[in-house]
Parts: C-alpha cells; structure tokens; sequence
C-alpha cells in the first residue's frame, strides 16, 4: 500500500467546454512542502478543491486513503485548509468560532489555539467582520494550527496581505506547525514568496503539470548559465529550455546538462524556482 | 451528537432571530397584559360575569380558554415566518459570503449540516417560541388573575391550552413540511432572486390559469393548506367578528365541549392521514436535493 498523502492519476476536470484539469498525474509523500505553482487560471484552486473533495472531478483521486469526493468529512478529519484570508464567517466571534471549532473537529486543541492567539489583539468576543484581513490570517492560521492533521492545504492564504503578514504567516507555518509528520500543500502565483520553504514544486498551466519534483532534483535537473558573449552559438547549440536577457548578457537555462559541461561556457547557477516557472510555462506556450 | 449539537448552536449564533423573537413577542403582550390589569378602562371582563346565561364558573373558564388559545397565534404566526425566511436563506447566505469553504473544511458532513438546517427550523424554533408563549401564558395569567379576582388563573387550562399549543405546532410543522423543505432546497439552489424562487409554484400555477383556465397545482396546494385544520383539529371555538363577540356568543357556544381544549386534538386523525405521509415524503426528497445541491455545487 503506498504511503503518499496524494495520489492521482489521470485528474480530469471540466467546466462546460474548459479543461480545468486535464489529466494529472501526480503524487504528494509525507513530511513535504509542495508548492503548487501556476497562473492565474491555470487550475491551481481546481486541483486543491478536488483534493478537498469541494468538487467532482475524472479519473483517480486519493486523499490520506481515500476517494475526498465521496468521503471529504472523512477526509477533513485528518487535513484542513485555508481557502483564503476571506472564508471565515463574518458573522462569528472569535470566541464562537472557537467554540465551534472544538466541538466539531476531533483533532482540535482549543489550549493550543488559545496559546496561539493573541487575545490583547484579537479579543474573543470581537466579530470576525470587524477584524482587519491580517488579523483574521492570524485567527484562521491559529484555529488551523491547533488542529493535528496529517494534511495542511493552503489556497493563496495570503493574498491581499502586507509583507510584513505574509512573512509571519509563513514563519509561524514552518517553526510552529511543520514537522516530518505533516505534509503541507500551497497554491500561489507568488512563487517568490514561498520558494524558500518548499521541498517540492508542481507547475501547472492549462489544467496540465509541466513539472513535479523535488526541489533538491530541480537543483540536479536545471542549471542556468550566464553565458559569456562569444560562446552564445556554442551554448545555444545544446539546446537551452530558455533564454533571457540580464543587465546585457544571456543567461540560458539547461535541462539534464552536467555542471562541468556547462561551466566551459560561462557562470553557473541553480536557478531560482521562479525562473524556472517562466521558462517552463513559456515553453509550454509555445 | 456534540458535533451535530454544535451545528444546532452555530445556527443561533448565526440567526439570534430566532430566539429573540419570543422574547420581544413575549415582552410586548406582557406589558400589554400589564396595562390591562393595571388600567382602569383596560380590563373590562364585567361582561361576562352580568350575563346571567352562562354560571359564573362556566363563564371565567370560557373567558380563560379565549384569552389562553388567542396568545398561542401571536406568538407563532411571526415564528411561522421567522422560520420560512431562515430556511430560504440558510444554505444560500454561507455560498454568497464563501463561509461554505470554512465550514466544508471541517469533518461534518453535508447530510449533517443540511439536516441540522432542518432540525432549527422545525423543531428548535418551534419549541423557543412554545418555551415563549408557556412563559407569556403563566405571566398573563398571573398579571391579569391577580387584577381581576383569580379570573384567569386555572392551571389546569393553562396546561391544556399549552399541550394544545404544542399539539398545534407539531401538527402544522409536520403538515407543511413540503413547503418548509421546499424552502430548503430553494436555499440551496437559487444563487440569487431566492424570494423569486421561492414563489415559482405561484407563477407555474397562474401559468396554468392563463393557459387551460385552471390549475391543478393550484387545487393541490389549496387543498393541501385547508386540509390541515380539518384534519389536525376539531373545531371547537369560532369567534364571530364585531366589537364585542364575547355576549353573543356565549349563549350559542357549548362551554363544556369548547373549554375542553384536549378534545380539540386529533392526533389519530392527524397520523391516519395519508396526506400526511404523502407530505413527508415530497419533503424528504426536498431535503435529499437539499443534500446533494450542498454537495455537488461547485460555486464557491
């Protein structure tokens, strides 16, 4: 039996005449950050949802063991998510929606939660609608965090948020929560953000994975030359998966070369998640 | 069972309405039955007592049975209400907002979560608003007993005139089921317009009318709403209209049979009833599309 959080194979989705998701293969294993990465559109939130069992889809889905769509209580036992900073009823107190939370989540710790919070900022009987969007990030992230799941989804949580909230949320999320135990999934377009505390990136673009790996691998896989002007025809002649322009030199970026091969023609670089994003979802278009 | 209780609880949370409005109703006719104690030219029960038809007992009871089975429709007539706008807009109100995404994203299920809906509107509402009018019930009886000689106070027809009460409610919750169920499933299906939804019957039966002259669905639905006093209740008590109907029609009434307010139950009547049954079915299958809207709607 295998062990991953994920697995799918053959992930469909449509909306009408739109291929949401267009035949995903893939599969998440415990104690990993992914980062699932793509445009706007391009099926990251479709793909959560399927995964949270919040929509129907084709093809073959497991979440922690089992089908989300036909058992999601079952599978919210052992995974919770953040759809966005916006989702947390409006009407609610904070001290309710504790309250709320405690009695309907077995794996919920309302000390945790409690310690988590804090109540000199964000008083227990406040309403959530009168909490500004940081705040309730904190509120949401705090309830979440007081969950012992196996499985952490994250649909852009930040979005919308200033700087400063967004490195909080992602500083709290990787000394207070992760552990090896726990797997966490984040959807975003800002890949900058988050490329630092990934262990494994997914792109997707058009309801299709470009790419699935580990960060380690891509470091293995993908290396960026800035190559020297009078070896450009030499270097393009192995085939860069990209090419780019900084501050007037090229920089190319190579699928499957060896490093040494490489250095012959200029400086060489791991390159950064977001570039390889571009040049993926670029060459995907064209 | 903690976890459908707390779904019981978020709703109150959500709808305080539906506790508050016993309360105020309850507020209002006390300060009402206040001032009638209270005010010389409120209270003028005289009537009954000089007229000589009826013995003085028979005529504190029937004024008692009056003033006790006219306080249960103040109270559930705008629960009534309160009720089918809190089902109409129930599942709809957590789509608009994108809340479903916070409640989805805990383990309760949708059957759970539509049938605790179910369970506020047709059993919690009903039981605040008879705790209300319980309440209302004991404090007329003791603000106006306490004014006029022990007239009202007869705690054996205030607790007949509450299981009538009860009786009542639970006979016309289960009776129109399909409406409320109805009401449910429009929640969960109209993304807006829900009022406009909500009264598609209307407009398929005046549809019909301007087609074919009448309406079956019309004759159904009115069929439907009449059966229920005749076939829940037994008619004890009609108030003629007009200033003071009280002289005249105490010489008419049986005070025996009116003030019995047990005999005016029928619960066999009621339970043999195959609309009934019928109802209840049409309703579940309202709550099964309930159900599965709240599942299978990808709008969020």
């Amino acid at each position: 039996m295998s062990s991953a959080v994920i697995t799918a194979s053959g992930l469909s989705k449509r909306y009408g005449p739109v291929r949401a998701l267009d035949g995903i293969d893939l599969s998440v294993e415990p104690g990993r950050i992914v980062g699932l990465i793509g445009r706007n559109g391009a099926g990251k939130t479709t793909a959560l949802k399927a995964m949270l069992g919040l929509t129907s889809f084709e093809g073959r889905l497991e979440v922690l063991g089992v089908d989300p769509f036909r058992r999601r209580h079952e599978v919210m036992k052992r995974a919770c998510f953040i759809a966005d900073v916006a989702v947390l009823p409006r009407w609610m107190k904070v001290g309710q929606l504790i309250e709320y939370v405690a009695a309907s989540h077995p794996g919920f710790n309302r000390d945790k939660a409690m310690a988590l919070l804090d109540t000199k900022i964000i008083g227990l009987r406040s309403r959530i609608k009168t909490l500004s969007k940081g705040m309730v990030t904190q509120l949401h992230l705090a309830v979440i965090m007081a969950i012992d799941a196996a499985l952490l989804v994250l649909d852009e949580p930040t979005l919308g948020l200033d700087l400063l909230y967004r490195k909080q949320f992602y500083d709290a999320l990787l000394n207070d929560y992760f552990d090896e135990s726990r797997t966490i999934v984040i959807s975003t377009h800002q890949v900058e953000e988050i490329e630092h505390i990934l262990t494994d990136v997914l792109f997707i673009d058009n309801g299709r994975l470009l790419l699935s790996s580990s960060v380690e691998a891509l470091g293995e896989r993908y290396l960026e030359v800035l190559v020297a002007k009078h070896r450009e025809v030499e270097a393009r002649a192995l085939g860069p998966v990209a090419e780019r322009e900084s501050f007037g030199q090229k920089l190319m970026l190579f699928e499957g070369r060896s490093r040494p091969e490489l250095a012959a023609f200029g400086e060489t670089r791991v390159p950064r998640i977001a570039d390889l994003f571009v040049a993926k979802v670029a060459g995907g278009a064209r | 069972m903690k976890a459908f209780l707390a779904q019981l609880r978020r709703e109150l949370w959500e709808h305080p309405v539906l506790y508050l409005s016993p309360i105020v109703i309850g507020a209002i006719v006390l300060v009402w039955a206040l001032w009638l104690a209270t005010s010389p030219d409120g209270l003028e029960l005289a009537f009954v007592i000089e007229d000589d038809d009826i013995g003085f007992a028979d005529r504190t009871r029937l004024v008692t049975t009056i003033v006790l089975v006219l306080l249960a429709p103040l109270f559930m007539l705008p629960t009534v209400a309160v009720i089918a706008s809190y089902l109409l807009n129930c599942l709809g109100t957590e789509r608009r907002d994108r809340s479903i995404l916070f409640f989805k994203s805990l383990p309760i299920s949708d059957v759970t979560t539509v049938l605790a809906k179910l369970t506020t509107a047709l059993l919690l509402a009903p039981i605040l608003a008879l705790a209300g009018l319980l309440i209302t019930e004991l404090g007329v009886t003791v603000v106006v007993g306490a004014s006029s000689a022990g007239m009202l106070w007869d705690p054996s027809q205030l607790l007949a005139a509450w299981a009538l009460a009860a009786y009542t409610v639970i006979a016309f919750m289960l009776w129109h089921a399909p409406t409320w169920c109805f009401l449910l499933a429009v929640s969960a299906w109209a993304r807006r317009a829900t009022l406009l939804w909500a009264c598609s019957p209307l407009l398929v039966i005046l549809v019909e009318r301007s087609l074919t002259g009448r309406s079956s669905l019309g004759r159904l639905l009115s069929a439907h709403w009449q059966g229920f006093w005749s076939t829940a209740l037994e008619h004890r008590l009609s108030i003629p209209l007009g200033q003071n109907p009280f002289p005249e029609m105490l010489g008419e009434v049986d005070v025996a049979s009116t003030t019995n307010l047990w005999s005016w139950m029928d619960p066999v009547g009621l339970l043999t009833s195959p609309t009934l049954w019928a109802g209840l079915a049409v309703a579940v299958g309202f709550t099964a599309a309930a159900v599965a809207l709240r599942r299978y709607r990808d709008d969020s």
